[in-house]
């Protein structure tokens, strides 16, 4: 008896120290979550249900902006589509150029850092305008992609890629692949957490290069290749900079990503209200989504820490 | 002696297709560098050109000088600033609540873990208005505090990240740092955080990155020029109304990629490094 | 046990300096060294006392090319030297993400003192409330439009009274190559040409040059429309702006079935291709892949300069049944003063200056387009380069080939652009026929309207 009360003093005790000590690490994120996100997040929220131009008081108008947005918005409708086939292609494309160039590069070989610096650089100059400069020229009617198809013989004229409805979303979709940098990174930090000594022991075992990535590389990996699933489609929902600067939605709507409409919505049409609206849609979109990787996890995912979840 | 040969080829084979890749995915960079030093009419007429007729170091010249009296000099240095900062504020925030979140139990967990995921959901232009509000409330206008301060309560994005790897780090190093005597904090600073070093690096590359090349946030937060970061100033150099130096505007552009492709060649090392410290089942 | 103590109190400073940032607000500001022109950081306490004689602080925003900042940042300067009692902290952007600025300024009660404003912006901000309507500074004699013509200011007034001072006249035009029309054989534009002696010359300049007769349509898809209609005398917007005015979708589909038909010929571009253009110096006329460029008056200068040619400026067509003149003066852009200003009396002043003092002028020379005072524009005559006497004498023939501005554009306008644009573009690639497009735009448009009105 005594023994046991001891133990559970104990554990208590333990438990006690437990929610202190992950209260207090997680402080930073959970003080700065309460100031600087729940209140612009609970008022986003809120405004989802007004007619807000930002200068006159918001004004209550129910259901209204979400009814509008399924019913009777054909642009809506447009952005949908544009962005759901952008995240469908565009998110694995990149993923499998990122590993597969992390895996490459992941072994000392000479020249890698200068090799893998090279591949990222695509990704460092990101959302600025003078890759959508370049872009527009390199897929423009004059461009260097023309002149190079030209010269092949495949085309005897021009296509203005970037304004024509059938192809402007590749070329968007083509510039997503092309900075697949970031999840490489990610990848190439995964693979070295990998220990080279399983690499040994099954090159000893008889193993080649083959299935030494399929039974060990790729299991080891998985939390990574999650993580990086993850945070592509979500910021893939979320593209906006490409479409604004590249083809601005167009033609006719076609590369209207969701983030370009809602913010053409809110800040160009000063439509607040149902921009907010739509951000709340886009969460439930990407949550549901999101939800669905996380699930799956529980089947494809290996931790070699298993227990804290 | 065949062993020697094939060894020869593949490894001839990989630098190859590497460089050829690589081309490819660099052309449009080398472009860009390209056309920086190019005349402006030779920029758009001799598109696919890479090398431009004539050599133009004007560009850089006349780009350095900026706008209204203030040269690219001040710009970088703001950039610099709220960059460096926030990285840091950044990184080491979000590993203390990743470590948080991936090895101590405690209450509600779960529920601030979801919290956590749907932040990052949220389109940033929505939050946008009402923050902004909030920082004009405190006065923080036109100044570098909305974007740097936010910044020392980790990002979720980072939180992830670490924990992820965190939690592919074996438990059976916290019990042995736990009997030697260690709490929490010495697991996390002894264990973990020298495990994390490749997790911490790219997230330092990605944090000073995303930072650089933030055009929102100062768009909004910096009102005087002299505040403005590289990003924005890149901006106003391509007004649609009138005649843009496109020429000094890729010149400014290439210089604004220097300082990251120096962090990144400069912290990639660590990345590699990490590699030594992970023969752990010997 | 000590460790995680340690952090709580972390956790607790960090709160505490956040709270406390905000006492410090009003007094420091975030200094930065070097070339900044204008950082005042004691006058900002002094602020607060302007009324007591201490130096009066006005925020002054515009958007613009790296040129206009500079003239404008010199005039700035020269109007503090005249004025002591006065300092101005100005800001400046691209037109790139200016709007979502004032957007945002405006949700904040922050609006600068004076800013740059947009005819499509314009009835918004004043409805709203934002704005300091300019009659009564104008009775007591702060601003002085004495020299100014009734046509040159009445597009800032909204619902009868004066929100916006234009800057520069302007007008849609047609610029065009007269060397390239003489190689076509075909006779140059005289004011009165007609839509039948634009179609024809259209054709004519592609059958003989091979060239595009233009990027875009005359007037472009919205002020071409917009143009149009009020050549058959009505109007695009009603007067209220909740819904369309004109009745006949006839005309829209007139308007965009020449357009196709140029389109066929080969004598316009494909909107792809359209989009090759960017700024100035990619102008099919500017690389002579085209005789004409619609565009606004104001910008044959930066087009001479980037074409290295001489260029000359043409109306819009008319119609050769028209009831009315489709042109009309457009100011190109306006100085607001917002009606949260602390010093409307020095921000009026200021407008007063840019509009009025020649010495600033010859300074600003003419870049937002033609000044509006009288005396202003004969000072600057003599120092006008020949792109710059074509425009000034351009505005002459439209004051006297033009009708009355149509009242600003309504709240709603900006989303019934985008709505045009992507219908001339479904026409163009086919889609939609001119008439389909009539009646689409019809309907969402005035759902548009209603609903923005509201």
């Amino acid at each position: 008896m005594v023994f046991a009360k001891g133990l559970n003093k104990q554990r208590k005790r333990r438990n006690d120290y437990n929610n202190l000590a992950g209260y207090a690490f997680i402080s930073p994120w959970l003080i700065g979550f309460i100031l600087f996100t729940v209140i612009p997040i609970g008022a986003s929220f809120a405004l989802s249900f007004t007619r807000y131009d930002l200068v006159s008081p918001p004004k209550w108008v129910g259901l209204e902006n979400y009814k509008t947005m399924f019913l009777h918005d054909e642009r809506y409708m447009s952005a949908l589509k544009a962005t759901f086939s952008y995240v469908f292609v565009a998110v694995p494309l990149r993923l499998i150029f990122a590993l597969f160039i992390a895996v490459l590069l992941v072994k000392d070989r000479k020249m890698v850092s200068a090799y893998r610096a090279a591949f990222y650089i695509p990704s460092l100059i990101g959302g600025s305008v003078a890759v959508a400069v370049m872009w527009r020229q390199l897929f423009g009617a004059n461009g260097a992609l023309n002149s190079i198809l030209i010269e092949l013989g495949i085309i005897d004229k021009g296509i203005g890629w970037i304004g024509n409805p059938h192809t402007a979303i590749w070329t968007l979709i083509l510039l997503a692949a092309w900075q697949f940098g970031s999840p490489m990174l990610i990848f190439v930090a995964g693979l070295k957490q990998i220990p080279t000594s399983y690499y040994e022991a099954a090159y000893i075992d008889g193993a080649n290069s083959w299935q030494r990535f399929i039974r060990i590389t790729i299991p080891l990996l998985t939390p990574i290749i999650f993580f990086n699933f993850i945070m592509q489609t979500i910021s893939g929902f979320m593209a906006f900079t490409e479409s604004y600067l590249i083809t601005g939605g167009g033609p006719f709507d076609k590369t209207l990503f969701y983030a370009l409409y809602l913010f053409e919505k809110a800040f160009k049409f000063y439509d607040m209200g149902y921009g907010c609206a739509m951000a709340w849609v886009l969460l439930l979109i990407i949550g549901i989504f999101t939800a669905l990787i996380f699930k799956s996890s529980n089947y494809w995912v290996y931790y070699e820490s298993k227990g804290e979840w | 002696m065949k062993k020697r040969k094939k060894g020869y080829i593949s490894t001839l084979l990989y630098h190859t297709f590497i460089w050829i890749f690589g081309f490819f995915m660099l052309y449009p960079v080398l472009w860009l560098i390209g056309s920086s030093f190019k005349g402006d009419a030779d920029i758009f007429q001799r598109a696919h050109h890479l090398i431009p007729t004539q050599w133009e170091f004007s560009n850089y010249i006349e780009g350095w000088k900026g706008f209204g009296g203030i040269s690219f000099a001040v710009f970088f240095k703001n950039s610099f600033i709220v960059a460096t900062l926030t990285t840091i504020g950044q990184v080491v925030s979000s590993a203390f609540v990743a470590y948080g979140f991936s090895r101590v139990r405690f209450k509600g967990k779960k529920i601030l873990f979801g919290c956590m995921i749907i932040t990052m959901l949220l389109p940033s232009q929505v939050l946008i208005i009402p923050q902004y509000i909030m920082f004009s409330k405190l006065g923080w206008i036109n100044s570098f505090k909305p974007l740097i301060i936010p910044a020392f309560f980790g990002l979720p994005f980072f939180i992830f990240l670490m924990m992820q790897f965190i939690q592919g780090i074996p438990k059976e190093l916290d019990e042995s740092a736990k009997i030697d005597g260690c709490n929490h904090m010495g697991i996390l600073l002894r264990i973990i955080i020298p495990l994390l070093v490749p997790a911490l690096m790219t997230s330092a590359i990605f944090a000073f990155y995303w930072r650089w090349q933030d055009f929102f946030g100062p768009l909004l937060y910096l009102q005087t020029p002299g505040k403005y970061t590289v990003s924005l100033a890149l901006r106003m150099f391509s007004d649609p109304a009138a005649v843009t130096n496109w020429g000094a505007m890729f010149a400014m552009s290439v210089l604004s990629l220097v300082p990251v492709i120096i962090l990144f060649i400069a912290f990639q090392r660590y990345i590699v490094e990490g590699i030594s410290t992970s023969g752990l089942k010997g | 046990m000590k460790k995680w103590w340690g952090l709580l109190i972390i956790a607790i400073l960090v709160m505490t300096m956040v709270l406390t940032a905000c006492g410090q607000s009003q007094t420091t500001k975030d200094t930065t060294t070097g070339d900044q022109q204008k950082q005042d950081e004691p006058k900002q306490d002094e602020s607060k006392d302007n009324a007591v004689g201490e130096k009066a602080e006005l925020r002054v925003f515009w958007w613009g090319s790296q040129d206009r900042h500079d003239r404008t940042i010199k005039a700035i300067e020269m109007f503090e030297e005249k004025n002591p009692d006065v300092s101005i902290q100005y800001e400046f952007s691209g037109w790139d993400g200016y709007w979502e600025k004032m957007a945002a300024l405006a949700a904040a009660n922050q609006l600068p003192d004076v800013f740059q404003q947009d005819y499509q912006y314009l009835a918004q901000y004043a409805k709203k409330g934002l704005l300091e309507a300019l009659d009564p500074y104008v009775e007591r004699g702060i601003l002085d439009l004495s020299d100014v013509d009734e046509s040159s200011i009445v597009g800032g007034k909204v619902d009868g009274k004066l929100y916006g001072i234009n800057l520069g006249s302007n007008a849609p035009c047609i610029v065009y190559d007269p060397d390239l029309f003489q190689q076509a054989g075909v006779p140059e534009p005289t004011p009165d040409w007609t839509w039948e002696d634009y179609m024809d010359t259209a054709k004519k300049i592609h059958e003989k040059l091979g060239i595009y007769a233009d990027r875009v349509f005359p007037g472009g898809y919205f002020h071409g429309l917009k143009h149009y209609i009020r050549q058959h005398g009505q109007k695009l917007y009603s007067d209220d702006g909740t819904k369309l005015d004109y009745s006949d979708d006839k005309l829209f589909e007139e308007f965009f079935t020449m357009e196709l038909e140029l389109l066929k010929q080969g004598a316009l571009p494909m909107p792809d291709e359209r989009l090759e253009v960017k700024s100035v110096e990619d102008e099919f006329l500017v690389t002579k892949k085209a005789a004409m460029a619609a565009v606004h008056a104001n910008q044959i200068v930066a087009m001479v300069k980037a074409a290295n040619r001489p260029l000359k400026l043409a109306l819009l067509p008319k119609h050769k049944d028209q009831v009315k003149e489709g042109t009309y003066v457009k100011p190109s852009q306006f100085f607001s003063v917002a009606a949260t200003s602390k010093n409307k009396d020095k921000a009026v002043q200021f407008v007063n200056y840019f509009t009025n003092d020649i010495e600033a002028n010859k300074v600003l020379m003419a870049e937002r387009g033609v000044p509006i005072s009288s005396k202003v524009r004969e000072a600057l005559m003599p120092l006008l380069n020949d792109a710059q006497k074509e425009m000034f004498n351009f505005m002459e023939v439209v004051v006297l080939n033009s009708s009355p501005i149509d009242p600003p554009d309504p709240p709603g306008h900006p989303e019934v652009d985008k709505l045009l644009k992507n219908l001339e573009e479904q026409m163009l690639y086919g889609q939609l026929t001119p008439a389909e497009a009539a009646i689409k735009f019809r309907e969402e448009a005035n759902k548009i309207l209603a609903k923005s009105a509201q």
